[in-house]
């Protein structure tokens, strides 16, 4: 997948998360762009990417999750 | 209740929790209960969860989170009852046990620690508060702990764990769970992780924190005296593999031949074990009665055709047979709770009768009791009381009755052949468990269905200007413990009856017309100028209304700017003959 896809993929299970259509992700959102995104909605997040994407992050990859932007990095990374 | 999909998968709704979470707040709210979260690290998505779970359920759980730290700690923190909570839970880890330096188990006192939880549950008890503690699993990711030993670990468990479980013995208030039980029957694997442990600080993982919540929502329906009352269950393919009418009786599945057979057999020893601890359950079933009971005659059949509280067993829809056997047993659908493996079935129970709670099994039979264990309709894992215990007796006496009832006996002469008697004591610490679920449980015979949480109740009996009558009745076939309670206090020279609730397995017996005597007797001793009583109409107390009437009690005034509360008036000069077949006894 390229990176360009991986935002669509990841846009549209943050839609589905949080039970919010008018979601729409850049490389540079945060937590501080959607409201519901707190440390809980976190966990489920990351829990969610690595069931739709079948790869696991380890402990240190969790703690540097904080934009989407780092999560795509991340999740092209792990699937090459 | 939340309509869950069986066989559970769990993934289904827990990234979806902001869904389910606005969808659960639709619900009507019909209780507030404050939980308390002591220990155990990151709780927060078993919260999230008990939050859903009861408000779908019309309980708004108020949740609490304690200081960051240890369970054990905790519990000795002089801020531990802030909040006023009705439910503390505790969640020890090993590692509350001993300092990280020097983990060693050698270093641990247990005696003391034996000490402290029981002067904790005691005071929780004084306190009318609840616990539930989690035992401890030797297999829980804990953090690095030196040179501790596998073994070492264990036997901490274990140690600890026969601590927690002795003084779940000794006290009503206090309960424990384990999370490996909570989660088995799901395939739910892998509850813990370590990565879950070093990132999210969580002792168990996303999965069995649904279950929790899930787990802790039913024990709270239990608190509040919220469970189900029935069992209804098809026999064909739900209580036994194969149909009966076709296969014939010797060809069914039941027993430990096959894996259906042994799927069955485990179904049939879970409803065994409800029915020990007083569910009524009976049967809706669309066949041939005389055919269908062969099934029971089996040797390698648990149950039974004398199990049943009754049968319904012909070619009527379903929710005939359920409103059928609703009106045989005195409780309304709501007290329903009603599997069958045929889908349209439960269709057309769901669709007719809406208060049955109808779970959307599979054609896996598994899946029944995976949906017995996740809905816990009957809140099976408190403790039961002896009146739960005796009420399937109750059943069987009710049908000896029957029968001696049509043996062309008026109904005054049968009353008077069974020797009723009723002992009237007030509420207190011994009877406040059974009192307090009898007021919660009873919908019929209650005055103004106000349900209680246990401090409320203590509060009450605290109260000197307060009366609380309780009573037992018995007669020759049944003991049916306390069955009956009277509110009563006294204002201005009146006698107020605040509630005045009885169980429907005692109905019928003019046990109301001698307790009506007994309060009357009350006020004139008292010299009082009358009885006032205090009544709230319900969809289901309407049979008030019918002993008002047939009693001369009249209605005076709704309570002022409160439509809903009616005061009605015992007036003492009436000349009223009490005309009953109860042996009032000391």
């Amino acid at each position: 997948m390229t990176k360009q896809s991986i935002l669509v993929k990841l846009t549209e299970l943050f839609i589905d998360f949080f039970d919010d259509d008018l979601i729409r992700l850049n490389e540079k959102s945060t937590a501080g762009d959607i409201e519901d995104w707190d440390s809980l909605a976190q966990v489920g997040l990351i829990l969610l990417i690595e069931k739709e994407f079948k790869f696991k992050f380890n402990a240190s990859e969790v703690g540097n999750l904080e934009n989407v932007g780092a999560m795509i990095d991340l999740i092209f990374i792990k699937q090459l | 209740m939340m309509n869950i999909k069986f066989p559970i998968d769990p993934s289904k709704y827990i990234f979806k929790e902001n869904y389910f979470s606005k969808e659960s707040k639709k619900y009507s709210i019909q209780y507030k209960y404050k939980v308390k979260f002591i220990g155990g690290y990151t709780q927060s998505h078993t919260i999230n969860w008990l939050e859903i779970f009861s408000r779908y359920s019309g309980i708004l759980t108020e949740t609490i989170k304690s200081d960051w730290g240890s369970g054990y700690n905790l519990i000795s923190s002089p801020n531990i009852f802030d909040n006023n909570p009705d439910l503390l839970v505790v969640f020890l880890l090993p590692q509350d046990f001993y300092p990280q330096s020097r983990a060693d188990i050698s270093y641990i006192n247990f005696e003391q620690i034996k000490l402290n939880l029981y002067h904790f549950a005691d005071n929780c008890q004084s306190k009318k508060i609840n616990i539930v503690f989690s035992l401890l699993e030797s297999d829980f990711i804990t953090p690095p702990v030196g040179g501790l030993k596998n073994d070492s670990l264990l036997s901490l468990s274990v140690k600890l764990n026969q601590i927690i479980t002795e003084i779940c013995d000794f006290h009503n208030n206090v309960l424990s769970f384990s999370m490996t039980n909570i989660c088995s029957g799901f395939e739910c694997e892998n509850i813990t992780s370590p990565r879950d442990w070093y990132a999210f600080g969580t002792p168990f993982n996303i999965n069995a924190s649904f279950f929790l919540g899930n787990y802790l929502k039913n024990l709270i329906r239990g608190f509040l005296g919220m469970s189900q009352k029935v069992l209804v269950s098809d026999l064909d393919n739900t209580l036994w593999g194969g149909i009966i009418g076709d296969d014939g009786p010797s060809k069914i599945k039941i027993g430990s031949d096959t894996p259906e057979g042994r799927i069955f057999l485990d179904i049939q020893i879970y409803i065994l074990n409800l029915i020990r601890r007083g569910v009524y359950v009976s049967i809706a079933s669309k066949n041939e009665e005389h055919l269908a009971l062969e099934g029971f005659m089996r040797d390698d059949s648990i149950l039974k055709a004398d199990d049943f509280a009754s049968l319904e067993i012909n070619w009527n829809n379903k929710s005939k047979s359920i409103r059928s056997i609703c009106n045989q047993l005195n409780v309304g659908l709501d007290s329903v709770f009603f599997i069958d493996d045929n889908p349209s079935e439960r269709e057309e129970v769901a669709s007719s009768c809406s208060e049955v709670v109808v779970p959307n099994v599979s054609d896996d039979p598994f899946t029944f009791l995976q949906a017995l264990k996740f809905y816990d309709p009957f809140c099976i894992y408190l403790k039961p009381l002896q009146e739960d215990m005796t009420r399937n007796s109750s059943i069987k006496s009710r049908k000896i009755e029957s029968e001696i009832l049509n043996e062309a006996m008026s109904y005054d002469e049968f009353l008077k052949s069974i020797l009723i008697k009723l002992k009237i004591t007030i509420i207190n610490e011994e009877n406040f468990d059974r009192s307090l679920q009898l007021n919660n449980k009873t919908n019929q015979f209650n005055f103004t269905s106000q349900r209680l949480k246990a401090k409320n109740l203590s509060e009450i009996i605290k109260n000197d200007k307060n009366i609380n009558i309780t009573y037992s009745v018995s007669d020759k076939f049944t003991n049916y413990g306390l069955t009956g309670i009277i509110f009563l206090n006294i204002q201005n020279n009146i006698l107020v009856v605040n509630n005045w609730l009885m169980s429907c397995r005692v109905f019928n017996k003019t046990l109301e017309i001698a307790m009506l005597e007994k309060i009357t007797k009350i006020a004139k001793d008292e010299k009082l100028s009358k009885i006032i009583m205090k009544y709230i109409p319900t969809k289901r107390n309407q049979l008030i209304l019918t002993f008002f009437k047939e009693n001369g009690i009249q209605k005076v005034n709704n309570i002022l700017n409160n439509e809903e509360i009616q005061e009605w008036e015992f007036d003492l000069n009436n000349k009223i003959e009490f005309k009953h077949h109860v042996e009032i006894i000391s």
